[in-house]
């Protein structure tokens, strides 16, 4: 029962979880993640149909957001 | 665990969501892209290729049209040779149009005076031809009077051989009645020539034929004188053999040109022969 959380008489009361490593590496991979999506957001927007990240070219009629600025 | 730890897995699946989703859209358009890529460096190499053919068949052409410039350079070379000399001889060709011109100037004086010439003739032809025309109708109206005259004169002859022919037969008929008269006077009398007559006018004739009359048994002579020669019928003509006389023949027949007669009385012993003279008296 106490797996549901339900405290039982007599049980031990549970202690409060504090901030590990663990807690440090997610959050170093969490930022990674955002940069990793900014970066491939940014660069998708390049390619993609008309600037769009995620839009996907149909083939034969390519269209590039801004192709002829340098 | 903690809270921020639950947050951090909480965005991190959130973000490996989203940064996977963006991988797969980068992935497909780049391979898209690199496949257009392709397809547009291929079509720029034959781009590039029909670009060489074409260079080559515009080096070609130009070495042509190089060829054909010099062809008629050479060609405009020569015409305009060509125009030089005609230039000359159109001036040559003024020069003898000038005179020309004068020439037809003086031609056009002669044509005018020859155009008064004409219409002097013409006037005189005029005239000639009113002359003629008169001429050949008083011609035409002397040619009916001459024609008129000629029948008068053919009417005139004809009522003289009428009126010659009436005298000639009334001057017969006189002579006819005188002997007449003188028959029946009792003056003459011959037995032989009872019935006859002798004629006043004097005329040779020839005998063509003598033939035997089977029914009366008498013997006919055919002469060669007809009423022509005043032979008529019951007149006594005489037939001579040289100078001497053979017979005498009385007329029953009378033609223009032949008579018939037969044989009245007849020498002893001579006999009528064909081509004998027969006389209308004797000599």
């Amino acid at each position: 029962m106490s797996d549901f959380g339900m405290r039982m008489p007599g049980g031990r009361a549970k202690r409060a979880a504090g901030v590990d490593v663990y807690t440090g590496l997610m959050g170093l991979a969490v930022a990674f993640l955002l940069l990793a999506c900014v970066v491939l957001y940014m660069q998708g927007s390049k390619i993609g149909k008309d600037g769009s990240a995620i839009g996907i070219q149909e083939p034969g009629k390519i269209v590039i957001k801004d192709a002829g600025k340098k | 665990m903690h809270t921020l730890t639950k947050i951090f897995v909480a965005a991190a699946a959130v973000l490996s969501v989203a940064l996977a989703t963006l991988t797969m859209a980068y992935a497909v358009n780049a391979d898209r892209i690199v496949k257009e890529l392709r397809a547009e460096r291929a079509a720029k190499e034959q781009a590039n290729a029909s670009k060489d053919a074409a260079v080559a068949e515009y080096g070609m052409q130009r070495q042509l049209d190089e060829a054909r410039v010099q062809d008629l350079s050479s060609r405009l070379t020569a015409l305009q040779n060509t125009l030089v000399e005609r230039e000359q001889s159109l001036a040559r060709s003024e020069a003898d149009r000038a005179v020309a011109q004068q020439a037809v100037l003086a031609g056009q004086t002669q044509i005018e005076v020859a155009q008064s010439g004409v219409k002097t003739l013409t006037e005189i032809l005029s005239g000639q031809s009113t002359e003629l025309a008169a001429l050949r109708t008083s011609e035409l109206r002397l040619r009916t009077d001459l024609r008129e005259i000629t029948d008068r004169f053919n009417n005139t002859e004809a009522e003289r051989d009428v009126y010659a022919s009436n005298l000639r037969a009334m001057t017969e008929r006189l002579t006819e009645l005188q002997h007449l008269l003188a028959a029946a006077g009792g003056s003459t009398a011959a037995g032989s020539n009872s019935g006859g007559s002798l004629l006043s006018a004097y005329f040779t004739g020839r005998v063509d034929e003598v033939t035997l009359d089977s029914g009366s048994n008498e013997t006919l002579v055919r002469l060669n004188v007809g009423s022509t020669d005043s032979v008529r019928t019951d007149a006594d003509l005489f037939v001579t053999r040289g100078a001497e006389w053979i017979a005498n023949v009385r007329v029953v027949q009378v033609d223009l040109n032949y008579c018939v007669a037969r044989v009245v009385v007849t020498a002893a012993g001579r006999a009528i022969q064909v081509g004998d003279t027969v006389e209308s008296r004797l000599q």
